[in-house]
């Protein structure tokens, strides 16, 4: 099993449908105009990419062997699986950072000088904070 | 750390995929754990032990670190 077919999950499926009827409630006349042009048709087709993503989804699950089948099914609780997210999520998370430094130094070099206007500085400093936060939430919580 | 799940799971006659379902891991954790690429968790180790009916000793086979 490399890069496994997981059946799409009814919160998927709700996600998709939520966001078409949202697009379709937006696009009312009731609705303030600036909304509507500017969210409605972007809602609308962001809820059908994902409906029609669960469903080529839900048919390639639906060709797998059962055993493939099965190992899908059970991935979300695999502790190896989560230990490999968690790396992954720990590796992009360095990647994001190294990105975003080199931004911020390019912003101060070409864009604006000033810290206080630098974009890419304030969003990383935000990210690390959300990050500390979380953190410190865990370590209580565990 | 080195364990004896293929052995135990041969001697038994039991594929890596029975196995995988009794402990409700994928048939890949099984693969990585019997390969040594992976170190099962406690939990994990107590639920295999409790399968092949042996203890976690038995079946781990823990390498005590030089001081």
């Amino acid at each position: 099993m490399r890069s496994s077919i997981r059946k799409p999950s009814k919160w998927m499926w709700l996600t998709g449908g939520a966001l078409v009827i949202a697009g379709i409630l937006v696009g009312l006349p009731a609705v303030p105009a600036i909304l509507r042009e500017r969210l409605s048709g972007g809602l609308f087709l962001g809820g059908i990419l994902v409906l029609v993503f669960c469903f080529f989804r839900r048919e390639q699950y639906r060709e797998l062997p059962p055993e493939e089948q099965r190992d899908a099914d059970y991935e979300a609780q695999d502790e190896r699986y989560q230990m490999i997210r968690g790396r992954a999520a720990w590796y992009c998370g360095w990647v994001e950072d190294v990105v975003l430094v080199a931004a911020s130094v390019l912003w101060l070099a070409y864009v604006d000088p000033t810290l206080l206007h630098n974009i890419p500085y304030w969003f990383l400093l935000g990210r690390r904070m959300v990050l500390e936060g979380i953190q410190w939430y865990l370590e209580r919580k565990y | 750390m080195e364990n004896r799940i293929a052995a135990l799971r041969k001697e038994r006659r039991i594929s890596q995929a029975e196995l995988a379902e009794a402990v409700a891991v994928t048939r890949q954790t099984i693969i990585s754990l019997e390969s040594g690429r992976y170190n099962a968790s406690l939990l994990l180790a107590h639920k295999i032990a409790k399968y092949f009916e042996a203890t976690i000793e038995d079946i781990f086979l823990f390498e005590e670190e030089e001081p």
